[in-house]
């Protein structure tokens, strides 16, 4: 392998003009690894579904075979970067092993059937990205990838999935996750890998904060999809009973979700309408200032690979009160109390509405979100995560 | 450049809007065929646009007034009063299993004729687009217009080869990542 530091990412997830938030942590983490490198390429290969009946497939295959290699070319793309896209196009079916072999084919289509010029490559999702990646590097070149899937268990349920899944892991350098729920399942279902697998964070923009903490923890902050897995309306229902103790609250809902008509309805239902504002998606470079115009952080989710929204509130000097969802309990581990409060994963909202009380009875003497910032920040800032990456793609080499 | 975004189904509203400003903005002439259906809300497209608005979701077969009471109204109706009393359980299990028997592959039938009769209609659209913007750069903008292409543009591109095909308008060399 030459001593060269040009990498490429490989990922089935990255802003695009459509989702301009979908795989923003791999924008981030482009943008972070990206000094102190020679370069950087992305390849942005995103499933399309097209048609599964045999002669139609076999039509729109032989066409995007011949347009994909016409249509491929450079972009710009943050921090110097260059992107490609690689539309995939995958039939309506719910294989994943057919998918990730889509993936790697279409990639390699793009690629006119060279390979991927590149010293090291990183791969986000390793069924998508990582096969692709696999099957399109030069001779030599390490492979790293970063999991991220939710649904990983759906996936591994699949026993063609789950072998392709077990090769990949055989024909990496190292498997990374951002979270401790997806390092348990990956070491239970594949003992014999553990050795591959460790941790890495998600880069989180640490450079700016708000002037003075919160005085009050009266209006709420809520940034979650608005799907069933995020327990938006436990959120409500909480908020409705904490409301009932101190009429001055508020609760702002950001996020877009196949449920945002049904939680609307619900407010109206508790009577809490006039007091929560759902403000649909917001784009990630607002979060920051969004943070700083409310008091607490809630987040109610049932599940979460990783914590990113409760380390983004902490790099915004906003306290936190949410769920132990896997994610958010790695994040606030040792920091809990200075952070805010972490609550069980339970059906009654009561608890969580006990928590809130808790944690006003005690801010803000009790809580130290200076000391949680520097803690999170050690971690999870652009600096931190970039010199990680480094170290894994090229050891001690300058 | 004549740079002309397709897209049948509109399932990608947010980055037409987005592409075609960028198109607009680089000095481009720029056409759309799209569906709009009954509604046109989450469109937000620049008014210099030239848009042919499908409305292929317009096109519907009917359903013939006995299939409808025969196959779905009279029997479902009479299974939702039976699920009101004591044989609910029942009465749901039936209804979900003539649902399954009858009703939904009849759907599905109706649904792929009518899809039969769409196809050619956008298909139409299409070539008239094509014929009256003579586009410089074809953007198949979502995975339908890909579908739809493999009906025109092959024989496009034979007479001519040396328009641009791309599946978005990316900014090419030069363009800014802020956009």
């Amino acid at each position: 392998m030459s001593a060269g530091r040009r990498v490429a990412v490989v990922t089935p997830w990255y802003p695009d003009a459509q989702r301009p938030y979908r795989g923003s942590f791999v924008q981030a983490m482009v943008e972070a690894v990206a000094p102190g490198l020679d370069g950087v390429d992305v390849y942005h290969v995103d499933g399309w579904a097209v048609t599964g009946e045999p002669e139609r497939l076999r039509r729109v295959r032989d066409l995007h075979r011949r347009l994909l290699q016409r249509a491929f070319a450079p972009a710009p793309a943050v921090a110097g970067a260059v992107l490609y896209r690689v539309p995939a196009a995958v039939e309506r079916n719910p294989d994943h092993a057919l998918h990730s072999r889509r993936y790697a084919e279409w990639l390699g289509v793009a690629l006119g059937g060279r390979p991927i010029e590149a010293d090291v490559i990183h791969a986000h999702v390793p069924m998508l990205g990582g096969y692709a990646a696999l099957e399109h590097c030069l001779p030599g070149t390490e492979v790293y990838m970063t999991e991220h899937s939710s649904f990983l268990q759906e996936v591994l349920d699949q026993p063609d999935a789950r072998a392709l899944y077990d090769e990949i892991l055989h024909r990496t350098a190292g498997l990374f996750v951002v979270g401790e729920p997806l390092h348990r399942l990956i070491g239970e279902v594949f003992p014999h890998h553990a050795g591959k697998l460790s941790y890495i964070a998600n880069p989180i923009d640490f450079s700016s904060r708000r002037e003075r903490r919160p005085a009050e923890l009266r209006r709420w902050l809520s940034v979650a999809g608005l799907i069933e897995r995020k327990r938006i309306d436990h959120l409500l229902r909480a908020f409705a009973d904490c409301r009932a103790g101190d009429p001055a609250l508020t609760l702002t809902i950001a996020g877009e979700g196949e449920l945002r008509r049904p939680l609307e309805a619900l407010s109206v239902e508790l009577g809490v309408d006039d007091a929560v504002d759902f403000v649909g998606a917001v784009d990630p470079g607002e979060i920051p200032s969004l943070m700083a115009d409310h008091d607490l952080l809630v987040h109610t989710s049932r599940h979460e690979t990783f914590g990113v929204v409760v380390v983004e509130a902490l790099a915004a000097g906003t306290p936190v009160l949410v769920s132990r969802s896997g994610g958010s309990d790695q994040v606030l581990s040792g920091i809990e109390d200075d952070a805010g409060q972490l609550v069980d994963v339970v059906d009654d909202p009561a608890a969580f509405a006990d928590a809130y009380w808790s944690l006003r009875d005690r801010y803000p003497h009790k809580v130290d979100l200076e000391a949680a910032r520097e803690h999170v920040r050690a971690k999870y800032s652009y600096e931190a995560v970039a010199a990680h990456h480094h170290r894994i793609w090229f050891g001690d080499r300058p | 450049m004549n740079v002309l975004f397709i897209a049948p189904r509109a399932k990608r509203k947010r980055a037409v809007a987005v592409e075609t400003r960028r198109a607009l903005a680089d000095g481009h002439r720029v056409l759309l065929v799209a569906e709009a259906g009954t509604k046109r809300d989450g469109w937000d497209l620049d008014p210099r646009v030239e848009v042919a608005w499908l409305r292929a979701n317009a096109i519907v077969v009917p359903e013939r007034r006995s299939t409808a009471l025969l196959t779905r109204r009279l029997p479902l109706g009479v299974l939702r009063r039976l699920g009101r009393g004591p044989l609910r359980g029942p009465a749901a299990k039936a209804a979900r299993l003539w649902k399954r028997i009858v009703v939904n592959p009849l759907k599905r039938r109706r649904k792929r004729a009518t899809e039969a009769l769409r196809e050619p209609y956008r298909l139409d659209r299409v070539r008239d687009a094509l014929r009256s913007s003579a586009p410089d750069w074809l953007v198949l903008c979502e995975p339908s217009a890909l579908e739809l292409a493999v009906d025109f543009v092959p024989d496009f591109l034979a007479e001519r080869p040396r328009t641009r095909t791309t599946y978005a308008y990316e900014p090419i060399g030069g363009g800014t990542d802020e956009r």
